[in-house]
């Protein structure tokens, strides 16, 4: 159980490094055993800092100042020391990649454990309980880099569940997720949440959490604005949501944008066509005789669930793979493997490592033969960046990076634009500029969006090519046949493997550890 | 201690201890007095016998044709440096001299390593050095370089895509013509991420309780059976006789 | 009731924190992939196996620096050079490369701890010496010159002509390799010193 009094926490470093987070004010809230609290709020509302002051990272790893109290089953979290509030709260953040520690699963749900000297009998028997009540018996002993990042922010979540906390803290945990592992970690969280845990998430997708949060906390600008019921939450109107800043409540509630207006032409004749492509790596069939067409004027949604080759055809498309079979014609002439970079641009979903130059500026034109013949200025006035220019480009945010990242697309008259997850971590104000962003740039490009957000697929696209195990399964008109696209959505997020399944909350409900005194 | 896979010769489970396995302390003994045992050595004739005893360990922890492949590689190369010494050539004959010189007294310790890395996760492998006592100053950075390693890797294949599209190489003509921008353009993302990389690390382990000043303990099981006799015995025998040899010379 | 921390959660004096290892083991891991690309090329290949240390002096400079620019204080060094050289005994390297590796861990301490680990110069400095590590993978053939001639001898080889060129041919080698690491480690450390300001300062990823 965890409970905020007039709370307030402001960063000593506000604005610099990689520490992000807006300080929060007078924060007062509980959250009680087997209690779901949604924090919710646009980008830079404070969210993630009261995730921090409640497992204690602000201000023992984050310096700051702090004033009021954080009381952790009634006792203060300023009295505990980093070790006492990790055996107490358990965290999860959003980058799965970067909260492992191990190479294998088993040790990895011990880690925590192992930190806090449990003898080695007692941790085993404990990892093997959690690992059968999370049902990841067929992960147990595994090479975490073979995981999924879903497989692997449950294993994360089992890592913080082993001390078996009273309190569970979740930072945007689903922002890197498909819908298959989105579901899988609400079983995770629904479990804890049976076991009488105190769960606090922390979001910008809300879908998930439809029928689970017991409460929503709506923050702005570092306060709480509101405190909803679930009941009463639901009873809100659309355009209150929207005035929020939240992204859609539920998956039923999304409805799919109005068609573009006339004079963009709708799609012309294919640019892009691919025919028979199919990839092998490592000895896995990746690709099997996949067709694409793309045409200029459209943006085409690509979708499939993990590991259904999405990454791995965007990039064959961009020229980064070598096909085994297939080849790949523009303009209705077949392109070497050589020359098709020169076409395309992709955005990555971890869009920095595709940053180079030491200002905003020279990363527009960086590597051109030409730089002189581009318009830097007037390409970031458009993109939203302006007066960024002389800044470095790592102080960006995640969505500023995404947008320089389009606008060396445009600058180097890329006319291939493939973009992976563009929308994981952004609140509703910012999926609504990648929408229209990506609008804009189909007007003359051709333009495949990697996604499983189907917000962002009813705002933006036109067409959904669906893969399934290396081939295209189906080919939906988004507008047209909206249901169908939910539908496809609802079965990736039933797909887990049965082996897999969480049993029943209930059936062997766990009591968390009672408060201990220090 | 293979990084890309958890598991050596089974699944390590959450419950007992991988059977027929030695223990990682047994290999990095067999190692140390393998690496002894070459320094010490007297002659030639002696490195062929430690050569022989990796072989021996190689076949106690089931690895027969690592040891046939590390013999016959050996004997290779013995055979082809034979000529060596009738070059003519001054520079070239100390370097391949030289070379063979080195290979002499790696290839051993090559074979018993290997041997060890492929029979050991990661997971037993630091077991063994918190058994060892090593100060958390050395394991505690070990263990995220052993887990961080692979992603060295990615990242690389990433940024080699990213400049592939952007057309700034990374292959050996843009090297040349622009050397410097291609150099940075290798450090600025790898560097930029691992950086990153790390403060999200020491996040989520501070709130793991990394910080807990109490001793770590371990959770892969490990400990000495019959199998540890017979793989520190070619060890045992090689180091023994190194040290007869030296003293009575 | 009011809490306030003020230090910097990297901080810049005493103790290493559970940050600052997590750093070391991350570039760490950056020092061997680097390490391993020059190593991998070169050391098996007999003739160029003498220019891998300056290789790998060529790779790593801005890694080092900016290590040293991150965790501004003793330890980190000494605890790359401890990493990397078990795991290069471990993988069956020569074992003096892994000695060597942790006595220039502790100089490229000491060194870039003379200036308080912020002079550029002697950071430099720190980085060429640690960089002639790997001489300790060649030391046998110094150390125990004895067994070395006896066997470039082999047979039919006059002894004379043997002490001739093994006088000529290690006398030079040595010290052009010494000569070659310090050159690389040089350029390297300029370009990584260069990357620091330019990129990485600009960037706030460095300790502040």
């Amino acid at each position: 159980m965890i409970e905020f009094r007039d709370a307030c926490f402001s960063y000593a470093h506000h604005g610099t490094g990689h520490e992000g987070g807006a300080g929060v004010r007078d924060i007062t809230l509980t959250v009680g055993p087997g209690e779901v609290l949604v924090v919710c709020g646009r980008s830079g509302c404070g969210k993630t800092t009261i995730t921090r002051l409640a497992n204690g990272l602000a201000p023992s790893f984050f310096p700051g100042t702090l004033s009021g109290r954080v009381l952790l089953d009634g006792q203060d979290v300023a009295q505990l020391t980093s070790w006492q509030l990790a055996e107490r709260v358990g965290s999860v953040f959003q980058n799965p990649t970067t909260q492992f520690f191990t190479t294998d699963t088993t040790s990895e749900i011990a880690f925590g454990m192992e930190s806090a000297g449990w003898p080695a009998e007692r941790m085993r028997a404990r990892a093997g309980e959690v690992i059968d009540e999370l049902g990841l018996r067929g992960l147990a002993g595994r090479s975490l880099f073979e995981l999924s990042g879903g497989q692997l922010q449950r294993v994360v979540f089992a890592s913080a569940w082993a001390m078996r906390p009273g309190t569970l803290v979740l930072d945007e945990p689903t922002g890197n997720l498909d819908p298959g592992a989105v579901r899988d970690l609400r079983d995770c969280v629904a479990r804890a949440k049976a076991a009488g845990c105190a769960v606090l998430v922390a979001e910008h997708r809300l879908s998930w959490l439809a029928g689970l949060a017991d409460r929503y906390c709506v923050l702005s600008g570092g306060r709480v604005d509101r405190v909803l019921d679930s009941d009463e939450f639901a009873e809100l109107s659309d355009a209150d949501v929207t005035a929020m800043g939240l992204r859609a409540r539920s998956a039923g509630g999304i409805r799919p944008a109005p068609p573009p207006p006339r004079g963009h032409g709708g799609p012309g004749r294919p640019w892009l066509r691919a025919a028979g492509l199919s990839v092998r790596r490592g000895g896995r069939q990746v690709l099997a005789g996949v067709d694409v067409r793309l045409c200029p004027g459209e943006v085409v949604a690509l979708t499939g669930a993990n590991g259904a080759g999405k990454t791995t055809l965007g990039r064959a498309l961009c020229g980064l793979v070598r096909t085994d079979a297939g080849r790949i014609l523009v303009e209705g002439a077949p392109v070497s493997r050589r020359v098709l970079p020169r076409h395309a641009a992709m955005v990555f979903q971890h869009v920095e490592q595709q940053m180079f130059a030491e200002t905003v500026d020279a990363e527009v034109t960086f590597g051109l033969a030409r730089p002189q013949d581009v318009d830097v200025a007037g390409l970031l006035d458009g993109l939203d960046l302006a007066g960024l220019g002389p800044r470095h480009p790592a102080t960006l945010s995640g969505g500023q990076k995404q947008r320089l990242a389009v606008a060396t697309a445009m600058a180097g008259g890329k006319r291939l634009v493939v973009l992976d997850e563009p929308t994981s971590g952004l609140d509703r104000d910012a999926v609504q500029r990648v929408a229209a962003l990506l609008r804009r740039l189909a007007a003359d490009r051709v333009v495949l969006v990697i996604t499983h957000d189907l917000e962002l697929i009813a705002a933006a696209c036109d067409r959904l090519i669906h893969l399934a195990d290396g081939g295209v399964r189906e080919e939906v008109d988004v507008r047209a046949d909206f249901v169908r696209v939910r539908e496809l959505f609802e079965d990736m997020s039933h797909r887990t493997a049965p082996v897999d399944r969480i049993p029943e909350p209930g059936v062997t409900a766990v009591r968390p550890r009672p408060p201990q005194s220090p | 201690m293979s990084v890309r896979s958890g598991r050596a010769d089974e699944p390590p489970g959450p419950g007992a201890r991988r059977t027929g396995s030695a223990d990682p302390r047994s290999k990095l003994f067999v190692l140390l007095a393998v690496a002894a045992a070459t320094a010490l050595s007297p002659a030639v004739w002696f490195d062929l016998v430690v050569m022989g005893a990796a072989a021996v360990f190689a076949l106690v922890l089931r690895r027969p044709r690592m040891g046939l492949v590390g013999l016959a590689g050996y004997a290779a190369m013995m055979a082809a440096l034979q000529g060596v010494p009738r070059l003519d050539h001054v520079a070239l004959r100390t370097m391949l001299g030289s070379f063979g010189a080195l290979m002499r007294t790696v290839l051993p310790c090559g074979l018993v390593a290997a041997v060890t890395v492929s029979t050991t996760p990661v997971g037993e492998f630091m077991s063994a050095l918190n058994a060892l006592r090593l100060p958390r100053q050395v394991v505690v950075p070990l263990a995220i370089m052993l887990r961080y390693a692979p992603t060295v890797r990615a990242d690389w294949a990433s940024i080699r895509d990213a400049m592939r599209l952007r057309g700034i190489g990374p292959g050996p003509i843009t090297l040349v013509r622009h050397p410097v921008r291609t150099i940075e353009c290798v450090y600025v993302p790898l560097l930029m991420s691992a950086s990153t990389a790390a403060d999200e690390l020491s996040m989520a382990a501070v709130a793991r309780g990394i910080e807990n000043p109490a001793r770590r303990t371990c959770c892969t099981p490990i400990g000495f059976g019959r199998v540890d006799v017979l793989a520190t015995a070619p060890g045992i025998v090689v180091l023994v006789l190194a040290i007869v040899l030296r003293v009575n010379a | 009731m009011l809490t306030s921390r003020t230090a910097p959660a990297a901080s810049t004096a005493g103790r290493l924190t559970a940050r600052d290892l997590i750093t070391c083991g991350v570039f760490a891991a950056l020092m061997l992939f680097f390490t391993m690309a020059g190593g991998a090329l070169l050391a098996p290949n007999p003739v160029l196996t003498f220019a891998m240390p300056a290789a790998v002096a060529l790779l790593t400079g801005p890694v080092y620096l900016l290590l040293i620019a991150k965790v501004p204080k003793h330890g980190p060094v000494v605890i790359v050079g401890a990493v990397l050289g078990l795991i290069m005994f471990v993988t069956g390297m020569y074992w003096g490369w892994a000695v060597t590796y942790v006595v220039a861990g502790f100089v490229g301490d000491l060194v870039a701890g003379a200036g308080g680990f912020r002079s550029q110069g002697l950071n430099l400095l720190s980085f060429m010496l640690f960089s002639l590590n790997p001489l300790g993978s060649y030391a046998m053939l110094w150390l125990s010159p004895d067994s070395y001639a006896a066997y470039l001898v082999g047979r039919g080889t006059e002894q004379a002509y043997m002490d001739t060129m093994l006088a000529t041919g290690v006398g030079w080698m040595f010290p052009a390799m010494i000569a070659s690491i310090l050159g690389c480690a040089l350029i390297s450390g300029l370009l990584g010193r260069r990357l620091l300001r330019r990129q990485f300062e600009k960037a706030g990823v460095t300790a502040r």
